[in-house]
């Protein structure tokens, strides 16, 4: 539902309220830390969506194909914007498409990064 | 036979949201008071500090700029206060915040943590724990804030310049192009688009090998040095330093 709040009535705050109560409730979970560091990541935050997307990583199931293939792929943008580490980009994207090879953000993420020295997620 | 009537350019943006496209008026404000006119003459952000009279740097003006207008640059050129500048939830923060939905100290997560850190440490008496105190409004003001997309309270509080200014309007002019018309499930939807590609093209180097998130701290870095120049300027004037 938190989901709803952000994404579609653009109400930020209680939606990030929303996912750390779910993560109070349920520390197990990825979800809530996928969001927040997705919403940190919207709000320009980038140490921050990073801290949130490793927390993720770490949890994530290795037959997860959904969720999992959205942290990685969102991880690895972020390390690319906040670190300038391609490398580690592209490894984090090639998990993403290990997890689902029919992921066309993560396809054009990877061309992107393989492709342009100056590429940039626009 | 010549035309040299004067154009008269009207240009439109697209906004996600009615907040950000209303912010940006706030935004363009907060450009205007840091501009320099020509011959770089002081700025009205200057010219305010170093005299200590808004309506001498208002003067600038001409009787006809609407009441609303200058209602808002008085409460920007108003001096800033010694603590926290909690003014800063309520400047726009520049390009980098112009879509972010607003938010205030309810929100701010940030402070509630210095806060909560302060009240468990044990202070020796109500001096020690007052001066904690005050020092922790400055490490607040001094701090880049998650919320403030990584700029400071006082970056935020000096507002944009020049650069930002054409910055801006270039991010708003590609925003216009990619999505004035396009459908959108709801103004959710458009908004989480729009700050991604914010972020996207904040970090995307330009022909100087900057990116804008670069351009832009570093004017607001320069506008705070010029700020705290002008006021210097005054302090010196009120002192009698500039006596000859």
């Amino acid at each position: 539902m938190a989901d709803q709040v952000y994404r579609h009535a653009h109400d930020f705050w209680r939606a990030r309220r929303m996912y750390q109560y779910a993560l109070a409730e349920l520390p197990g979970y990825v979800k809530p830390r996928y969001e927040l560091g997705f919403m940190s990541y919207l709000l320009g935050d980038f140490p921050g969506a990073l801290d949130w997307f490793n927390q993720a990583a770490a949890l994530v199931a290795d037959d997860d194909t959904g969720l999992g293939a959205q942290v990685f792929l969102n991880r690895g943008v972020v390390r690319y914007l906040l670190e300038g580490d391609k490398r580690a980009a592209i490894a984090d994207v090639a998990e993403a498409l290990r997890r689902r090879s029919d992921y066309p953000q993560a396809k054009e993420t990877l061309r992107g990064l393989k492709g342009s020295p100056r590429w940039m997620p626009w | 036979m010549v035309e040299d009537r004067p154009i008269l350019q009207l240009k439109h943006h697209w906004f996600p949201t009615r907040a950000s496209g209303e912010r940006s008026f706030l935004m363009r404000l907060e450009f205007s008071v840091n501009q320099r006119s020509e011959g770089n003459e002081p700025s009205m952000a200057e010219v305010a500090c170093s005299s200590g009279d808004i309506e001498r740097a208002l003067s600038i003006f001409p009787s006809f700029v609407p009441g609303k207008v200058r209602r808002e640059l008085r409460r920007l050129l108003r001096p800033w206060p010694t603590g926290r500048y909690t003014e800063a939830y309520r400047r726009s923060g520049g390009i980098l915040n112009l879509f972010t939905p607003p938010w205030g100290e309810e929100e701010d997560e940030v402070w509630a943590a210095m806060l909560s850190r302060w009240e468990a440490q044990p202070f020796a008496d109500a001096n020690e724990k007052k001066a904690a105190y005050l020092a922790l409004e400055q490490q607040w003001n001094t701090t880049p804030h998650p919320f403030f997309a990584g700029l400071t309270p006082v970056q935020v509080m000096v507002g944009g310049g020049p650069q930002e200014a054409e910055l801006a309007e270039e991010f708003l002019d590609r925003l216009t192009r990619e999505c004035e018309g396009k459908p959108f499930v709801s103004e959710g939807e458009a908004l989480v688009k729009t700050l991604m590609w914010l972020r996207g093209w904040q970090c995307q180097p330009l022909w100087s090998g900057q990116t804008p998130f670069e351009i832009i701290v570093a004017e607001r870095n320069e506008l705070v040095v010029r700020r705290t120049r002008a006021l210097a300027q005054r302090i010196s004037v009120r002192e009698g330093h500039d006596s000859p």
